[in-house]
């Protein structure tokens, strides 16, 4: 259950915050949402791509756990099995948001309904009515986080202006016969990379994007990874999955 | 001797001169390594535009797609919104009752056809387009045809637009000009001067001399000025197929700025007429649409009136029309394209995309030279009398179903106001539902599915009975039902209210990925 608040001094003062262990809670999410800065590690593991979210239609980039919706086939066996451990992962129970208080800057919330929040055990958020240590951590995190989401933005915008991303659709084929296609996944279009001129390699090299692109694409041959996955977790087992490029009409 | 198609000249700077002038640059204007045709366009600054049709087809996605115009541009620049359907009240017997035409086809009606089997599947009163598409559901719930995650031309649910007609005739000027090299001469034309055959050779204008042309495209509007003044061809009315002459037109401010924004054209039956209500993003556009031998001007302002909830109307605009069409539409090499071609009621958004047809006929069969022109002509009349005559059908079919007890109405249900083709169709309709079988030709203007639409929307019964055994598809129709109903429990969270997504648009555009 997710209910993010506004992170209140009044009414969080006895709260305590449980140590990350297993990462249960990513149990349901098909997908997480990856800063430019981990793709090289979480091409590791997972299918780095892009999806657009549907509220404001904005490309985000996120990592695939899975094929199907609200299953996670890198946490089994009560433990998360991957080499990279998202970095949203490690902000669980906090996010940012705006601060009513003040426009156009954010502040702390946190899910007040997650695992990790009882009053017990754990790390006290405040200690005398004064931010705790482990309080001022999250905070100092969370604005590393934000510099991170804001160079992300950047490079996000850079593919575009540059047209690098071009849509795939991926064709799945079930062992019962049942076929599906999962449609708005965006990858790096490799043929407009190789013919970008001299000038733009250069600048995008510069602002060390190369590498996160060259990510992108190299993650997709994790696709058969999340096959293996589906198949060790799953009674219905995947065939095999096509990829096919969207052209445009 | 024959000459070869250097220069096009259109004539009028309406939205009909503006499309074919634009989709006729965009095939054959010249590029880095041929030399192609020179595009131009001669509008009077004297005359004022009409601005036929506020509404559009799904045809006009893939015109605009193919001018180079973005999505995003042109709805912000024409205040532009999504149309899903026409929806009809008190057509028929003027009790609030309602039928649709959505732009989706029936669920799987490539599959099976749903007349023989919906009835004893639905509730009572559930109508026949509920039954069959999704879509009169997103309309009666102000859902948007998509979402601001899709691309642009992308559709969830097929849909059009409604659009503010002045507003797109400057955006299609402005991309005609500045992206498509159409030559833009703004002069009024003085003569028209003519070779031995009748072609046209010339046209002498006030200020920019003698303007010479292999071929003419007339978008001069009602008056038709080549095709029909200076080549004769006769106008062929159909004012004993359609009653109606004379639209009042009105502009009406929303009360709130958030107030919900219709997905859909909503055509409310009158006394002597109907009534077309349509969704801006800032103002509805409204009008009536009537005969003045059953309504005097006066009654048709207050009907207006009274239907728009005000005691007294500004700024109207009075149309007088007469219906019909040219006899040909290409003679010698002169193509006429829009209201110079003719002109019928609004009820179906026809006359955009007889322009959009017209248009892009033109630009694919342009003949090489003048020899073969007449062979090309030929086909594009043929064609073209089809397509009018598929409108004309079709149009006629919501006045003969209707029950309503007025003159007007009468009248338009008399036996020899309707056209012999649709007499037969009707007639093999009372057996048997609308099928591929009667629209075999691909250039049809209306296919079965929107047929059956209005056909069972109105509440006409074809008796299945007679032909007992080649309905056994029940259940496979019965899936379909239930994946209509499917769709729409799924669509209801997916898709944003029409105004949330045109907000969307103005504020973040869709993407073109």
């Amino acid at each position: 259950m997710s209910n993010y608040v506004l992170l209140d001094p009044a009414k969080h003062q006895d709260i305590k915050i449980k140590a990350h262990s297993d990462f249960a809670f990513s149990k349901h999410q098909h997908q997480v949402s990856l800063v430019v800065h981990e793709f090289g590690a979480a091409a590791s593991s997972f299918p780095v791509v892009y999806m657009k979210e549907p509220q404001q239609g904005q490309f985000r980039a996120v990592a695939l756990l899975s094929f199907i919706a609200g299953e996670n086939h890198f946490y089994s066996d009560n433990d998360w099995q991957a080499v990279h451990l998202p970095s949203a992962f490690l902000r669980t129970p906090f996010e940012l948001g705006p601060d009513p208080n003040q426009e156009k800057t954010l502040t702390l919330y946190i899910n007040d309904q997650s695992d990790y929040v009882n009053d017990s055990e754990g790390e006290a958020l405040y200690l005398d009515g004064e931010p705790s240590q482990f309080l001022q951590q999250v905070q100092s995190k969370m604005a590393e986080y934000y510099q991170q989401e804001q160079l992300t933005y950047q490079f996000t915008q850079q593919l575009l202006k540059n047209k690098l991303l071009k849509e795939i659709e991926l064709l799945i084929e079930f062992v019962d016969g049942k076929k599906t296609g999962i449609k708005g996944i965006y990858t790096i279009d490799e043929e407009v990379l190789r013919q970008l001129d001299d000038a733009t390699i250069l600048q995008l090299n510069r602002d060390n994007y190369l590498l996160p692109i060259h990510a992108i694409s190299s993650s997709l041959i994790q696709v058969n990874r999340l096959i293996k996955q589906h198949n060790y977790c799953s009674e219905n087992k995947i065939l095999g999955v096509q990829m096919r490029v969207i052209s445009e009409e | 001797m024959s000459s070869d198609i250097k220069r096009i000249i259109v004539l009028g700077g309406g939205t009909a001169g503006w499309i074919t002038a634009g989709i006729l640059a965009k095939k054959h204007a010249s590029n880095t390594v041929h030399q192609g045709i020179q595009v131009s366009l001669i509008e009077s600054p004297d005359i004022a535009v009409v601005g036929v049709g506020e509404g559009t087809w799904p045809t006009m996605r893939k015109t605009l797609a193919q001018l180079g115009i973005s999505e995003t541009h042109f709805m912000r620049q024409c205040g532009a919104t999504f149309k899903q359907a026409s929806k009809f009240v008190d057509w028929i017997h003027a009790q609030n009752d309602v039928y649709y035409h959505p732009f989706t086809e029936p669920q799987g009606f490539n599959k099976v056809d749903p007349a023989p089997y919906w009835q004893s599947m639905v509730e009572p009163g559930c109508s026949f387009s509920e039954a069959v598409s999704f879509q009169q559901f997103l309309c009666e719930n102000n859902l948007a045809p998509k979402t601001i995650a899709n691309k642009e031309y992308e559709v969830v649910a097929n849909y059009g637009y409604h659009l503010d007609a002045s507003k797109f005739i400057n955006l299609l000027r402005e991309h005609c000009v500045s992206q498509l090299g159409v030559q833009h001469i703004s002069d009024t034309v003085e003569q028209v001067i003519q070779g031995d055959n009748g072609d046209v050779k010339s046209l002498v204008t006030v200020s920019n001399g003698l303007q010479k042309a292999d071929l003419f495209v007339d978008c001069s509007g009602m008056r038709s000025l080549l095709l029909g003044e200076t080549l004769d061809v006769a106008f062929k009315p159909c004012d004993h197929v359609f009653l109606a002459d004379t639209a009042l037109a009105t502009q009406v401010p929303y009360a709130h700025a958030n107030d919900p924004i219709a997905c859909h054209t909503v055509s409310t039956a009158q006394t002597a007429g109907w009534i077309w209500d349509i969704g801006l993003q800032d103002r509805r556009g409204v009008g009536y649409v009537y005969s003045s031998q059953h309504s005097s001007e006066d009654e048709a302002r207050n009907t207006l009136a009274q239907h728009i909830g005000c005691g007294s109307l500004e700024n109207v605009r009075k149309i007088s029309f007469k219906p019909g069409h040219r006899e040909v539409f290409w003679k010698n090499n002169c193509i006429a394209v829009g209201l110079s071609a003719g002109f019928l009621e609004p009820l179906e958004a026809s006359a955009l995309m007889l322009i959009e047809t017209s248009a892009n006929y033109l630009a694919d069969q342009l003949p090489a030279n003048t020899a073969v022109m007449p062979i090309v002509a030929k086909r594009f009349n043929n064609m073209l009398l089809k397509k009018w005559r598929g409108v004309i059908d079709f149009l006629k079919l919501h006045y003969a179903l209707s029950e309503r007890p007025e003159p007007f109405w009468q009248e338009h249900r008399q036996a020899q106001s309707i056209p012999d083709s649709l007499k037969e169709l009707l007639a093999l309709w009372r057996y048997t539902s609308p099928n591929e079988y009667d629209f075999t030709d691909n250039i049809e203007a209306f296919s079965a599915a929107s047929y059956q639409y209005i056909l069972y929307g109105a509440g006409f019964n074809s008796d299945f009975t007679l032909m007992k055994h080649l309905y056994n598809q029940q259940q496979h129709a019965n899936k379909q039902l239930l994946m209509t109903q499917k769709r729409i429990e799924q669509l209801k969270f997916t898709l944003p209210k029409h105004r949330e997504l045109i907000d969307k648009v103005n504020s973040l555009g869709f993407s073109t990925i």
